[in-house]
């Protein structure tokens, strides 16, 4: 596998060096691609609405490459990409102070709840304010996971043992005159069983 | 509210103690005789020290074969004459029919099951709770412990993608625990310390359970009119089987379950059982007394209680508070495992929990009915290796009696009134045992002559024979496999090596595989190999009779593998054989969740067989909902240690530059707890040029191309 550096001095290189041309321009490919698998990733309905979108965010990863140094075309590209979505969020959210990561974070998550992957390219990176509508949409978009907590102790229950349940214990809950009468009936049946079997054996 | 003509609050502790003294009766009555003819054959043949432990354990399992005869003969009666005391005749349903505002949770903990089968009978449930439109303020919980990262992430995206279809935001919620402490019972508890406070009642649900809205309701009146009740128990039927064995099994619990749940329901009254699921609680009892203490000690005997419903039960009699099962409560039932090994394996969770409870027959304070419950759960598993000890004591007194030859009293004993020779007594005893083992089926039958309506709904009574007969034929082979893989499991559990927690597999995913059956089974089948050549040199005789375990054991691998095939259980149920009403009729809620559950058929983009190992990973790293949704679910964490971001960040490198298959299961999950890993790692992996990462990843990445439709995540199934 080729190394970074060995990318990195490569797409430094001369633009006069049509191998080293070539190369830059696959990487440049590969940058298309990726942005392209991306924006595929978020569902957006329309190929063609992707692939302009894509084609638009490599050419000013390019633009904004020419200037500087070891920033590898994929990288670039998604950094543009990871931008302008972070910017279009801000402006969705009408919030400023979070993380670029975090933004997207929850602009992801605004989408998914919303459902509107469907529209998006039409509105997304056109460069015109988000509609009032759609941004009070994505604002509005909550995951409820759970209703509010309501913290309250479940203290574990007591048991203690004894070595053998004594014989009141064992027989918590049955109704004493009842389990008198049941045992006499029991003895009799034990002991004319006993009988049969003394009168046989 | 409109009372029924049964009021619990009113129930007689004379009648109750009565109907316990009577069954109680009824086993002495039932189990004396026989275990008098066993004392006789010994007695005369001459008493030693093998025959008495062979009797004393005799005793014992023939008490247990007791008890079910005697619970189907009293369920039969009390059903024909009416149950006076059932739960359900506590509420006229027909007059009752009002809405109710009684604050209910049903939740449904989970544990790395197949994640359409529980969405689909979440959302059944919930479609049924909704169109029955009688309960105004219910809310439905997804209670997650699973630990395996694919289930996981299935889940959390399941769950959005349900609210979505359903409109049921704030409605449906879902918890992931991200230490499932105490297994269901700290994951029941955790949603109580959470919002318990927040209802009056929660209906707990298993993975498998399916119930509808009017059954839910039905169960929220019955507490709404009772308020002495803190827990109802709805007998659940089988449902929804697709193999041999668990048609058949649905088939017995159909024929003969109402039968033997009035019995049950006939003794225990209001110190009845919890079985963990199709259940309803009262919360607030429940929260103050019925939380689970440690057990003194560890080994398979003290720690953490394991089953923790009949401990929660008695916790909850304890506490003064009744606890009912509803028999006969209609569109209310649970799935079965499909196979034998899977049954082996949910029997092995019971088991030891079972047998933990051993500590607590001698607990204080609980009622005398809890403690029987303690001890008839215990045997219902040490039963097994009390049979093997039988069988082997058998096979023991009948070598020395081959050997001895002994003097038989053949006009003493119980001969001198009866004339019996000593083979003619053994086949009395002997048709005495299995007529107490045919007796539960006999008076399913007869039950079932009295409802014509059922009986067309079960085939026919062509069909209910052949089904009757091949169910005896199947179980009594299973019987003696089932018998070992017990009796391996208590020796494993008192040796203390732990219980596996495997994952119950339903459905297709149940269905048998000859590799497994071989694995299962090889054992069996070379002791039931060795025990026949054994038993026939000792006497052939003795072979004809244990040919039944035997034969059972000789033919596991293929008796398992053909009991657990879905193509011959398919074939069976076109041939009409172990029809049941739900089948032949099925209630609105089966079919609703056959409609909810997507078929199982090829994913419009297959994921390439390499990456489905870390498919969850996968998907919670690169698909951009999924991670959004995934670290929304995530607690954010305060400022992390410099060593924990340090440890984070090498892990995300390696899962970076390595794969997922160079790190262990332990810091993938930690990993995917970090909602900043997790945001890093969506944004590392995107933007990383090709030469940084793993040839996996290039793959995952790969699998969003342009060139193929989108990867299928449950965002886009949708349900007709």
């Amino acid at each position: 596998m080729e190394s970074t550096s060995a990318l990195r001095e490569r797409s430094l290189a001369p633009q006069s060096d049509p191998a080293s041309l070539s190369a830059q321009s696959e990487a440049w490919d590969d940058a298309f691609l990726r942005v392209e698998s991306y924006l595929h990733a978020h569902r957006i309905q329309g190929r063609v609405a992707i692939h302009h979108l894509a084609a638009a965010l490599v050419e000013e990863a390019k633009r904004e490459s020419a200037g500087q140094r070891g920033t590898p075309p994929v990288t670039a590209a998604m950094n543009v990409l990871y931008r302008k979505m972070a910017a279009w969020y801000s402006q969705a959210f009408g919030e400023g102070g979070a993380s670029e990561d975090a933004l997207r974070s929850r602009g992801r998550l605004a989408l998914v709840m919303t459902h509107l992957e469907a529209g998006w390219p039409r509105e997304f990176l056109d460069g015109r304010p988000v509609r009032p509508a759609l941004a009070e949409a994505l604002r509005e978009s909550r995951l409820e996971a759970g209703p509010e907590l309501r913290p309250a102790s479940m203290p574990a229950a007591p048991l203690e043992f004894a070595v053998a349940p004594a014989g009141v214990e064992a027989l918590r809950g049955l109704r004493r005159p009842g389990l008198i009468q049941a045992a006499g009936l029991w003895l009799a049946i034990i002991g004319a069983m006993g009988a049969a079997w003394a009168s046989s054996h | 509210m409109k009372a029924g003509p049964f009021d619990p609050a009113r129930l007689d502790a004379a009648l109750a103690s009565r109907r316990r003294f009577l069954v109680a009766t009824l086993l002495l009555v039932t189990t004396g005789p026989a275990v008098s003819v066993m004392a006789d054959l010994h007695w005369r043949t001459g008493f030693d020290l093998w025959k008495i432990a062979h009797l004393a354990i005799f005793s014992l399992l023939f008490l247990l074969v007791a008890l079910g005869a005697v619970q189907a003969v009293v369920g039969f009666w009390i059903r024909r004459r009416g149950e006076p005391c059932s739960i359900l005749r506590s509420v006229d349903f027909e007059e009752d029919d009002g809405v109710l505002d009684a604050p209910t949770a049903v939740v449904m903990p989970v544990c790395n099951e197949e994640v359409r089968r529980v969405i689909a009978g979440l959302r059944a449930a919930y479609e049924s709770v909704q169109e029955h439109g009688r309960l105004s303020a219910c809310d439905f919980f997804l209670l997650s412990d699973s630990t395996d990262p694919n289930r996981w992430i299935e889940e959390e995206a399941a769950w959005l993608a349900l609210t979505q279809q359903l409109g049921a935001k704030g409605r449906i919620f879902y918890r992931k625990r991200r230490v499932g402490l105490n297994k269901k019972a700290g994951n029941i508890a955790d949603f109580c310390r959470r919002w318990g406070r927040h209802y009056r009642y929660m209906v707990v649900l298993d993975a498998d359970s399916i119930l509808s809205g009017r059954a839910i309701t039905r169960l929220v009146r019955l507490m709404e009119r009772n308020r002495g009740v803190g827990l109802v128990q709805a007998a659940p039927l089988l449902a929804n089987g697709e193999t041999i064995l668990a048609r058949l099994q649905q088939f017995a619990s159909r024929l003969y379950g109402p039968t033997a749940g009035a019995g049950l329901n006939f003794w225990q009254l209001s110190e009845a059982n919890y079985w963990g699921h199709n259940a309803i609680v009262r919360l607030e009892p429940f929260m103050r007394h019925c939380s689970l203490p440690e057990l003194p000690g560890d080994g398979p005997f003290g720690g953490r209680i394991m089953s923790h419903d009949y401990v929660e039960a008695a916790l909850m009699r304890r506490a003064g508070w009744q606890v009912w099962l509803a028999v006969d409560l209609e569109e209310n039932y649970e799935e079965c495992p499909a196979n034998v090994i899977d049954l082996a394996k949910r029997d092995r969770r019971w088991l030891q929990g079972n047998l933990q409870h051993t500590r607590l027959i001698v607990a204080r304070g609980f009622h005398a009915v809890n403690r029987v419950h303690f001890i008839l759960g215990i045997l219902s598993y040490l039963a097994s290796p009390l049979w093997l000890a039988l069988l082997a004591l058998s096979a023991i007194i009948a070598a020395d009696n081959a050997r001895i030859n002994p003097a038989i009293y053949a006009h003493l004993g119980f001969a001198r009134h009866l004339h019996w020779s000593l083979t003619g007594e053994s086949l009395v005893l002997f048709f005495y045992t299995i007529g107490l083992l045919l007796l539960p089926k006999a008076i399913g039958l007869l039950e079932l002559r009295e409802h014509p309506g059922e009986l067309a709904a079960f085939g026919g009574w062509a069909a209910v024979w052949k089904g009757v007969g091949l169910e005896t034929g199947i179980f009594t082979l299973l019987a003696p496999v089932l018998m070992l893989f017990h009796t391996q499991f208590v020796v494993l559990t008192l040796c203390r090596q732990p219980v596996s927690w495997g994952t119950q597999r339903r459905g297709r995913e149940g269905a048998s595989a000859w590799g497994e059956a071989i694995r299962g089974h090889a054992g069996h089948t070379a002791v039931g190999l060795i025990a026949a050549a054994c038993v026939w040199s000792i006497d052939p005789r003795l072979a004809a009779w244990m040919s039944p375990v035997l034969l059972g054991l000789i033919l596991s691998i293929p008796l398992s593998y053909f009991t657990g095939s879905i193509e011959v259980g398919a074939a069976w149920r076109r041939s009409g054989i172990f029809l049941t009403p739900e089948e032949t009729r099925p209630p609105e809620v089966l079919e609703r969740i056959s409609r909810c559950l997507p078929e199982l058929g090829p994913a419009s983009r297959p994921v390439p067989e390499h990456l489905t190992a870390d498919y969850g990973l996968l998907q919670a790293v690169l698909d951009p909902y999924v991670n959004a949704v995934h670290v929304a679910l995530l607690r954010e964490k305060d400022d992390l240690p410099a060593a924990s971001e340090e440890r984070f960040g090498a892990l995300r490198a390696q899962l970076v530059c390595a794969g997922p298959g160079a790190l262990p299961l332990r810091d993938k999950v930690s990993l995917l707890l970090d909602p900043d890993s997790m945001r890093l790692l969506h944004d590392e992996v995107w933007a990383a040029p090709a030469e940084r990462l793993d040839p996996w990843w290039r793959q995952a990445i790969r699998h969003y191309s342009m060139v193929a439709p989108a990867p299928e995540t449950p965002f886009d199934r949708q349900v007709a």
